[in-house]
């Protein structure tokens, strides 16, 4: 026995020398890794395998290299050994763990995309939840007011946070929230890493045009008593837009921690000049850039301090004054999936037309917050033109419709051009007409607001705009209007009572008043009571009232309330937006967006320029709307859980249509890789009248079924039906020919269906490959489709099928493809039925259908 | 001198044909005939270890591995050509194109190529012949034209003439190449290649444009009055073709490459319906710059990321010079099953002639873009036999004029209720076209 102490404790001490002996070989280079009794090829593959493969993290590993066999890892075992390595450092580690988040919020797109950079920044690089303000924690994604009052409530009862356990028990957060935050906080102060990261992106799309898009750029440039049918007097055909560059986004995102920013966006719309063929003045005026410097001081308590000069995004309260954005989004209650940042915020989004440049500085603290911005840029708009096209003047300054947040952006070289093209078939009748960085805007706003207690805030919101070369003139009468936007006078019966809402428009001078701004006031608040949230805004656009009294000038007004439970959350909002509230930086909730239902919307073909359709096309402001509307989400046991579901019931103030639109969704799952969905939609849409006019009825139910596969592949099959009851649609039930409306009218049934399949296949962690196909028959009726990240409309009856490859090529590279084919009818297989006039000649074509490709390509370097 | 002039206006917009009909004014020209490379995307600008990547970097002759080599290559294209006209709704807006003549043609390409390694202590020397496929001349085209009678009765009319447009040909290059490797081993440059080559070019090609009137038109109309349209252009090329290229390897995990082909000079002897054709015609200059990333993945990766710069000014004043982009992905599934993946996206030019407003002809450049989508996988036949088989999928669409303008066959007999007339670009085709590549190569290593 004390021979075996004296030997152990012996080989205890002779140990290390021994272990001097072997070879690592995490660190061995190749002259070490040749000492071995292995061939050279072997000791190469070793070799190759750590520099091109991964570190090993046991012997074993040997096994995985295919020129290393059983025997010689029994021969390698004594003499090599496996130290603990990892190339990667602390940030690439973060990156590796939540990049599934990351992977998340970059495919958000439309409104959403900026916002999702400043969370990847937090992401990155989380802070202090035990300094966060209640501003800056409600913030992030998901967290709802009531987890930011909950964290901030333990933090004034003297306790810290210090680690996820304890903030899943501050009493009254909830589940979802903490989840949520957990990702983006740290607990303790930790010795900070200074760091430069750096974000580059590029996107290569070339998807088609949408079908209202092509709609308006295919509608015919002539007078509307002649027959000629040349493609080139289209817009569609005159800039060949079937065959155009496709859409290209190079995004540069550099920063020091937190602390200073920069970032640089150049977004190339479909059809226009790339970063390369645009001159180098036209690079700097339609790119976005911003410079932001940010500190965290001890002025007045935790305060929080931004500078930004070059493109910012302000959005406070409810988005009924500020919230700049050239995307609409449907139902934006402010709550969960549709949260805003309030604030100041860089802004490297695809918005354009109500971008902000200039300059801003935000103080933030436990007991305010307070913004001041400035904004100073030229804005595309719908201008006056006169018979030669040149830009009406009156009063010394240009006469403009509206703002434009063009499909595509024409030049001004361009769209004259071909203006003048059209113009000699048209004559006169091209009275407005989209240009480019046409008017001076300066913007001056800000924001301020005081928070007595823990959860509330009360504030107000201003902006006024000054257009210095410009005045905005709608005409206030239905016939001038007609005059200005209808090409024909045969069609003026066209324009209906929800037109009013072009009457609405602002003017900046009319028969009342002259003057350069627009101005918006607004006020805003939120309270937390127990569980249950209370928010509102109120806002008005001055126009013929005092700019501080209330109720004088057209208004909008939000409500809304958020009850929070452990497994239900319930959302009331209540709003009502004045027909004549006009301000286009508004982004509140709202069911539709601007102009919808109009002739903008339905009558292109009508119009004196049919571009302007996209004032229609591309509105994010809100339709007047007035209405209730009622959401929740509730898992009522471990298998069943109510989806989102709504219920919403509105009056448009244009027409005074009521409709109520219910939707949802009922999850089941059995087993956690099952899930079985019954989805149901039903909306009416009617008036308030004995005639019962216009009554249409929309029913669909999904059902879908999902499930996953071993490692974490997933397959999804998904079926929908729907039936719509519509007014009399004459264009559909009767002749085109002339007197051929001669069936009786009456209320339409017409019904569509939609399967699809879906498939995820991951063939390592780092490459994964998804796919779908989708085969629908629309009859009229529309389905929309989410592929991977983006959303597709379907009309008529077709096939669809995509592809897309996901590959984490490195810890810092990351690509995605994706191919997509649509196969599909248009309606001009139906108008070509009707034409059957025998006197007519009628040629035969092979098909009318439509094939439609689409590319999309996604490049991230991070690093 | 009319002739003179007709001869001239169809070398500008008529000169060659290949296998797409839109390639009528430089032939098809084949950048790339190897099968891995192909898998991704075209790109082996730097790191093309097969031997037919010679022909995108000489310098790539230097990674041959083994003494002796030798490679064979057999290639397939599909291309899926639609031409269609407007077509508008009642009022009169333009709403979709009716596919009015649809043709699917394929052809094969073969390659081969060999070399020989001499290695001397940090340093080997190369040396290869090879032989393949440089421009592409075939086309086939066919298009009914059909009248009136009977389609207000929802039955097909007959069909009265039958347009056909029959290309065949190749210019194939026969290509010497050298090339030298020296290992540097120093912390930023571990090695660098050279490579050279010079190719002989050779080739002819054959272009015959017709139109035949059927026999229902013929009893309809006065055969005498109907005559078919037949005319010959048959042209035979010779002329040299010479590349440079390098490639550094930076690290372990970054190497760098770049080629350049000077502007290539044909010389053309043939004849149009019996005028002799003497001329020069040109391939146009070359850059293509490369990089390889080889960064460390669960499967071992090749990342290839390229830009070409082609001055296709060369060939004609009017053309642009063009940019395409590349990348490439090689996975190894499993440690050992290859998995490529590419993207290209290339552009091309075409003429086009239009009337202006002082009736004059006037003829302009547009630019066509080209999307290409790769994959492709291997497989070890034997110990030194490799197998390579890709596929490419790429599609576009342009607009063009009619290839037979329908005035020709405006015969008051032939017609019900329709005089047929030109169509200029007022309602031009438009002209969509997929391509479906497959790439086979075998290797066999010494």
């Amino acid at each position: 026995m004390r021979k075996f102490v004296i030997y152990f404790f012996f080989s205890l001490i002779l140990l290390p020398l021994f272990a001097t002996n072997l070879i690592d070989l995490n660190k061995a280079g190749m002259k070490d890794l040749q000492k071995l009794p292995i061939t050279e090829k072997q000791a190469q593959a070793i070799y190759d395998y750590r520099t091109y493969n991964s570190f090993f993290s046991s012997i074993y590993d040997l096994r995985k290299i295919p020129e290393i066999n059983q025997s010689t890892l029994n021969k390698l075992k004594p003499l090599v050994i496996v130290s603990h390595f990892n190339d990667l450092d602390d940030v690439a580690q973060r990156r590796k763990q939540i990049y599934y988040l990351i992977e998340r919020l970059g495919s958000s797109e439309g409104f959403q995309e900026g916002v999702s950079d400043i969370w990847e920044d937090y992401l990155m690089t989380p802070r202090n939840v035990n300094k966060m303000s209640f501003a800056n924690l409600l913030n992030m994604p998901n967290v709802s007011p009531i987890d930011a009052a909950a964290i901030l409530k333990k933090r004034a009862l003297g306790e810290n946070i210090s680690n996820y356990r304890d903030l899943r028990k501050t009493p009254g957060i909830s589940h979802y929230g903490a989840t949520n935050l957990k990702n983006y906080v740290y607990y303790h102060e930790k010795n900070k890493a200074n760091r430069l990261y750096m974000d580059y992106q590029f996107k290569f799309i070339n998807n088609p045009y949408g079908e209202d898009q092509e709609g308006m750029f295919k509608e015919m440039m002539h007078d509307q008593n002649a027959t000629v049918q040349h493609k080139n007097l289209t817009y569609w055909g005159y800039f060949d837009m079937g065959h155009t560059q496709p859409e290209l986004i190079n995004k540069l995102r550099i920063r020091y921690n937190n602390q200073i920013k920069f970032g640089f966006l150049n977004y190339t719309r479909k059809g226009e000049k790339s970063l390369f063929e645009s001159d180098s003045k036209d690079v700097l005026k339609d790119s976005k850039y911003f410079l932001n410097y940010q500190s965290e001081t001890k002025i007045l308590g935790n305060d929080q301090l931004k500078f930004y000069t070059g493109n910012f995004r302000a959005a406070f309260g409810e988005g009924l004054v500020l919230e700049n954005s050239d995307f609409f989004s449907a139902r934006k209650t402010g709550y969960g999936f549709s949260k805003r940042i309030s604030g100041v915020t860089a802004d490297l989004s695809r918005t354009d037309e109500y971008a902000l440049r200039g300059g801003a500085v935000q103080w933030n603290n436990k007991y305010f917050s307070s913004s001041l911005l400035y904004s100073s840029d030229k804005k595309d708009a719908f201008v006056y033109l006169d018979e030669n096209g040149n830009p009406i003047k009156d009063d010394g300054k240009y006469k403009v419709f509206s703002y434009a947040t063009s499909t595509r952006r024409f030049t001004d070289d361009e769209i004259t051009k071909a203006e003048d093209f059209f113009r000699n078939e048209m004559g006169g009748t091209i009275k407005l007409g989209p240009r480019k960085n046409f008017i001076d805007e300066k913007i001056l706003g800000g924001h301020f607001s005081v928070s007595p207690f823990i959860g509330t805030n009360l504030g107000m919101t201003f902006y006024n705009a000054i257009y210095d070369n410009a005045y905005f003139e709608v005409p206030d009468n239905q016939t001038d209007l007609c005059d200005l936007l209808i090409r024909d006078q045969s069609n003026y019966n066209k324009f209906k009572i929800n037109d009013t809402e072009l009457m609405n428009l602002y003017s900046t001078k009319n028969s009342d008043y002259k003057r350069d701004y627009r101005r918006v006031i607004g006020y805003n608040w939120k309270t937390v009571l127990n569980n249950t949230s209370f928010s509102g805004e109120y806002a008005e656009l001055s126009v013929n009232g005092s700019d501080f009294k209330i109720g004088d000038d057209p208004k909008a007004l939000i409500l809304s309330s958020y009850s929070q439970f452990e497994n239900l959350y319930l959302v009331t909002l209540y709003r009502d937006y004045d027909l004549d509230f006009d301000n286009p930086y508004s982004n509140a909730f709202s069911e539709h967006h601007r102009f919808d239902d109009t002739l903008l919307d339905k009558y292109a073909h009508t119009l004196t320029n049919p571009l302007i359709e996209d004032d229609y096309i591309n509105s994010s402001q809100a339709q007047a709307e007035k209405g209730i509307y009622v959401e929740t989400r509730y898992k009522f046991s471990k298998y069943f859980t109510l989806n989102k579901t709504y219920l919403d019931i509105w009056e448009r103030k244009s027409d005074h249509r009521y409709t109520t639109r219910f939707q949802g969704e009922l999850d089941f799952r059995p087993i956690y890789q099952l899930s079985l969905r019954l989805k149901y939609k039903n909306q009416v849409n009617r008036y308030n009248d004995d005639a019962d006019r216009s009554v249409s009825k929309t029913n669909e139910t999904t059902c879908k079924v999902r499930t996953y596969l071993s490692n974490r592949d997933m397959i999804s099959l998904e079926y929908r039906y729907l039936s719509v009851w519509f007014p009399p649609y004459p264009y559909l039930t009767n002749n085109p020919n002339p007197n051929g409306d001669n069936i009786a009218e009456a209320t339409t049934l017409t019904h569509g269906d939609y399967v699809s399949a879906d498939y995820t296949h991951n063939f390592t962690e780092n490459l994964k490959l998804q796919g779908g196909l989708i085969l629908w028959y629309g009859n009229g009726i529309s389905h929309w489709d989410w592929e991977d990240i983006e959303i597709d409309f379907l009309g008529e009856q077709g096939v669809k099928y995509w592809f897309s490859v996901h590959d984490k090529i490195s810890n810092n590279l990351y690509l995605t493809l994706k191919y997509k084919v649509k196969n599909y009818k248009t309606k001009e297989l139906e108008f070509r039925n009707w034409s059957n006039n025998t006197t007519d000649p009628i040629y035969v074509y092979k098909n009318v259908n439509r094939n439609d490709t689409a590319v999309r390509l996604q490049l991230d370097w991070k690093f | 001198m009319k002739k003179l002039i007709t001869i001239t206006i169809l070398l500008i917009i008529g000169q060659l044909f290949s296998y797409s009909l839109l390639e009528r004014n430089n032939g098809n020209i084949i950048w790339n005939n190897d099968a891995r490379s192909a898998g991704m995307g075209n790109t082996g600008i730097v790191g093309g270890f097969r031997l037919f990547d010679t022909n995108l970097n000489p310098a790539n002759i230097s990674l041959q591995k083994g003494k002796f080599g030798t490679q064979i290559g057999v290639n397939l294209v599909q291309d899926n050509e639609s031409r269609s006209l407007p077509i508008f709704n009642f009022f009169d807006s333009y709403t979709a194109d009716a596919t009015y003549s649809s043709n699917i043609n394929i052809y094969d390409h073969y390659s081969f190529a060999s070399f020989y390694k001499f290695s001397l202590k940090n340093m080997n020397i190369s040396t290869a012949l090879s032989y393949r496929p440089l421009v592409d001349y075939n086309t086939n085209y066919v298009e009914e034209v059909r009248n009136d009678d009977s389609s207000n009765l929802g039955a097909y009319p007959p069909i009265i003439a039958k347009n056909y447009i029959d290309g065949s040909g190749l210019l194939s290059q026969i290509s010497f190449t050298n090339g030298l490797n020296y290992d540097l081993n120093k912390k930023y440059l571990k090695s660098f290649t050279f490579g050279f080559s010079a190719s002989y070019l050779t080739g002819s090609s054959k272009d015959i444009r017709r139109i035949e009137w059927t026999d229902a038109a013929l009893a309809l109309v006065n055969p005498d009055t109907l005559l078919n349209s037949y005319h010959k252009m048959k042209k035979d090329y010779t002329g040299y073709k010479f590349d440079l290229g390098l490639t550094a390897k930076i690290s372990d995990r970054f190497s760098f490459g770049l080629s350049f082909t000077p502007k290539t000079t044909l010389s053309v002897d043939g004849n149009f319906d019996g005028a002799e054709i003497n001329d020069d015609e040109y391939l146009p200059s070359r850059i293509n710059l490369g990089i390889q990333y080889l960064p460390r993945n669960i499967m071992k990766t090749v990342f290839n990321a390229e830009i070409n710069f082609t001055n296709w000014s060369d060939v004609n004043s009017k053309y642009n010079n063009t940019v395409s982009y590349a990348i490439g992905l090689e996975h190894l599934l499993y440690y050992s099953l290859p998995l490529r993946l590419g993207f290209r996206y290339d552009t091309v030019n075409y003429l086009s002639t239009y009337t202006n407003s002082d009736n004059e002809s006037v003829t302009s450049n547009d630019e066509i873009n080209i999307p290409t989508f790769t994959a492709g996988t291997g497989f070890k036949l034997m110990k030194n036999m490799n197998l390579d088989l890709s596929v490419q999928y790429s599609n576009r669409s342009y607009d063009a004029l009619d290839l037979f303008p329908d005035g020709y066959y405006n015969h008051a007999n032939l017609w019900n209720y329709i005089q047929p007339t030109n169509r200029g670009w007022e309602n031009p085709d438009t002209v969509t076209e997929n391509f479906v590549k497959l790439f086979t190569s075998i290797t066999y290593k010494w």
